[in-house]
């Protein structure tokens, strides 16, 4: 075909027709992406709102630069120290349903650099795990109960995962169950042996 | 003289088989494990039983009312199946389930599974399944939750969690902990009410063949298929006897999946349909840990359409032809 | 376009032509996200928003788009809103658009926009094509929020989040074995009554008909001088 034919025919029609929809779809959503842009802030005030329900709680972000966020339960993401002495751990457990994970906010209390017990568990994200809405809030309220501060306040053990346990569990989702575990279970090792180890609370700003 | 015609159409000669003599038949084979079921769980075996046999056929009496039938007419053409749906379904629960998960299984079973596709004959799977897979999935802590001791043991009357001697089976890989003579009489054995007693349901079996009900291969073929498929899993020889006699597989062999609407309709059809019934339900209760008898069987009902038309039965009086010698012989053979 | 025709657009789309009940399009959104009644609603007035832009721009450029590649057009057209609209709900409301989840996206490929956006917008006028779209929207939400409530209300004991004072639940109607169960329910009791409601409106038209026709002989010569006449 001739040049002059190409551009008088349907081809280049078709083109330039999808080429103007993109283009011009392409810069209005560039457009109202500025204007309805939630920033980082906003998504942690979003989650504070979750946790600390009727009241305005500062946070700061503790910097993981020289500390180590993996260990045998899951990873750690976030870190903040709360104005109100609590410590927000968002942490990741692992060995969930089909080897998927669960990523939970869990905020701590804590007195004189040693975890007392757990104000909060808030799951926020998994991975592949279908029955995480078994995870409801009357198994998250069984965390901040008084057995648990046996376990946290001073001592040194974890919330079971290992198969045959009869608490902190739910029947028909022991997987999910353990994931979630976990995820509690990486933020308390992580505030154990990172954060909280020579006595003294280690605040940086971020 | 005036002439008295009497004109009639056919059949001329009828046997007395009737849909409701093979029912009869059915809950007469069904009575000792009843029995056995209700002497070893006590009277809420009993309660479970009759409610879900009154839901049953309360709720087939309302359908037929709600379709504008009067109650002499229902009366006439009352065909037992609604008592044998309600009867198995109840057989299929643990004695602990709650009152309003039977009445709710009972009208389910026979309102959808059965009044809702078009009535006796028309059921796509087996009532008495669908109801109990419905109170699984609707109450999953009631009816597979806890389980009441047996009576004549230490825990009667207690409530033991998951510890039917199948499940206690599977999470031990292959090693059965109850005796095979408590498991054989269902003595002491929890589980749900009419599996417990093999020897009721094997005497109901050998009824049901006398009567010439039920085929004797095709439940032989069930049991040994899935007791032959578990020696293959757990490599050995000893878990035959235990996977077979634990478990609602001779319930759901002898009564359920032999239904005549939802099984195949030829032989090689049948052995076919049981063969992959007893390879499935060995290698699911292997990869759950949970009795599948009736989701194997539901299942297979809705894959038996596919073998009815794949193998054909064949047509009365019809004489293959002759291949010839020369050339191909007619393309396609209809089976038996 | 004449009154009637924006009222016969209307009656199609909510009723007579009811994308969920009576098409059985977008089933998938319809099963996942009819657990609860506000996830109903939500996702039904998302929808409504999608199809009553879509609509208009894709009438707006009937004239404009080829005709081989009009489908790569309107799935442009139809994600260009939905990213709009995911991006409007994610600052604003939040729960809601944890609550769709994955399905937000997949309203792109929801075959009640596309459909209508093949075969209504892209050969009508832009008021039209709005009237339809919005008519649609209606219908699907409809759909969707009375399902919602049934399976709410039967799997959760809760009527539009509000608990309900008794506990009872069956747990069946919030699996998506209750879902497709709730759904063939609907679907042949919306269809019976729809089918009275045909029988009805026919009988209605034969009537309307027969008192039209003329009554005599003599009626009909004099209609036939008036019509000279003129």
């Amino acid at each position: 075909m001739k040049i002059k034919d190409f551009f008088r025919s349907v081809t280049f029609r078709c083109i330039v027709v999808l080429a103007a929809i993109a283009l011009l779809s392409g810069g209005i959503l560039s457009l109202l992406n500025d204007i309805l842009y939630v920033s980082d802030e906003e998504i942690l005030q979003r989650t504070l709102n979750k946790i600390y329900v009727d009241e305005e709680v500062g946070a700061e972000t503790v910097s993981l630069d020289s500390l180590d966020v993996e260990n045998d339960y899951g990873t750690v993401k976030n870190v903040y120290a709360m104005d109100n002495g609590q410590y927000l751990v968002e942490a990741t457990g692992k060995n969930g349903y089909k080897g998927g994970t669960v990523t939970a906010y869990t905020a701590f209390l804590a007195e004189d650099g040693a975890l007392t017990g757990i104000y909060k568990v808030v799951i926020t994200g998994n991975v592949s795990q279908s029955f995480i809405s078994e995870m409801d809030a009357e198994y998250l309220a069984g965390y901040t109960t008084a057995d648990a501060s046996e376990i946290v306040s001073g001592g040194t053990e974890y919330f079971p995962t290992t198969p045959g346990r009869t608490d902190y569990v739910v029947t028909g989702a022991t997987k999910v169950s353990d994931a979630t575990n976990n995820a509690v279970n990486a933020a308390m090792c992580f505030l154990r042996t990172e954060l909280l180890t020579a006595g003294g609370n280690t605040e940086q700003e971020a | 003289m005036e002439q008295q015609a009497f004109v009639e159409h056919s059949p001329h000669q009828k046997s007395s088989l009737t849909t409701r003599r093979i029912m009869l038949d059915v809950l007469i084979a069904l009575a000792p494990a009843a029995v056995m079921g209700c002497i070893y769980f006590g009277w809420q075996a009993l309660l479970v039983l009759v409610l879900t046999v009154l839901s049953a056929v309360l709720t087939e009496i309302i359908w037929l009312l709600i379709r504008k039938q009067t109650f002499k007419e229902i009366f006439k053409q009352f065909d037992l199946t609604s008592v044998v749906t309600g009867l198995l379904l109840g057989m299929c629960f643990g004695s602990q389930t709650a009152w309003y998960a039977c009445i709710l299984a009972g009208a389910f079973a026979v309102g959808v599974a059965k009044m809702l596709f078009g009535g006796t004959g028309r059921n796509i799977v087996n009532p008495a399944l669908a109801g109990r897979i419905f109170a699984f999935i609707a109450f999953p802590t009631i009816v597979a939750g806890g389980w009441l001791g047996a009576n004549f043991t230490e825990s009667a009357g207690e409530v033991l969690t998951g510890a039917t001697p199948l499940t206690d089976f599977l999470t031990n890989n292959g090693v059965m902990n109850t005796e095979l003579w408590q498991l054989f009489f269902g003595y002491g054995v929890p589980g749900c009410i009419g599996e417990t007693c093999k020897i009721a349901l094997l005497a109901g079996y050998v009824y049901l063949i006398v009567r010439k009900v039920i085929d004797w291969k095709y439940p032989l073929i069930y049991i040994a298929a899935t007791g032959v498929t578990t020696m293959i899993i757990y490599q050995s020889f000893e878990v035959f006897l235990p996977s077979i006699l634990s478990g609602g597989l001779f319930l759901g062999a002898i009564f359920m999946a032999t239904d005549y609407v939802t099984s195949p309709k030829t032989l090689w059809g049948n052995v076919v349909y049981f063969l992959v019934l007893g390879i499935i339900t060995a290698v699911l209760r292997f990869a759950t840990g949970i009795e599948v008898v009736s989701f194997c069987i539901f299942l297979m009902n809705l894959v038996t359409p596919l073998i009815d038309r794949f193998i054909r039965p064949k047509p009365f009086g019809y004489v293959r032809p002759e291949k010839e010698k020369t050339g191909k012989g007619p393309a396609k053979e209809a089976g038996k | 376009m004449k009154k009637n025709d924006y009222k016969k657009i209307f009656f199609d789309g909510v009723v007579a032509n009811n994308p969920t009940w009576r098409l059985v399009l977008g089933t998938c959104a319809t099963l996942a996200l009819t657990t609860s009644a506000m996830n109903g609603i939500g996702m039904g007035l998302a929808v409504t928003v999608i199809l009553l832009c879509s609509n208009v721009l894709v009438s707006l450029l009937r004239k404009v788009i080829p005709n081989e590649v009009r489908i790569p057009a309107f799935v442009l057209i139809i994600a260009t809103f939905v990213t709009v609209v995911r991006m409007v709900l994610y600052a604003y409301l939040p729960d809601l658009y944890d609550s769709m989840g994955v399905f937000l996206p997949l309203i792109v490929v929801n075959c009640i926009i596309l459909g209508r956006a093949e075969s209504f917008a892209s050969k009508n006028t832009v008021l039209a094509a709005a009237a339809d779209g919005v008519a649609n929207g209606i219908g699907f939400t409809v759909a969707l929020t009375i399902m919602g409530i049934i399976r709410e209300f039967l799997g959760n004991a809760s009527f539009f989040g509000i608990a309900q004072p008794w506990d009872f639940k069956i747990g069946f109607f919030t699996s998506s074995a209750g879902a497709f169960f709730v759904y063939g329910i609907c679907i042949a009791l919306f269809n019976f009554i729809y089918s009275k409601i045909e029988i009805s409106l026919a009988h209605g038209k034969a009537r309307a008909r027969r008192q039209s026709l003329p009554k005599s002989l003599e009626e009909l010569k004099e209609t036939a001088q008036a019509q000279e006449e003129k």
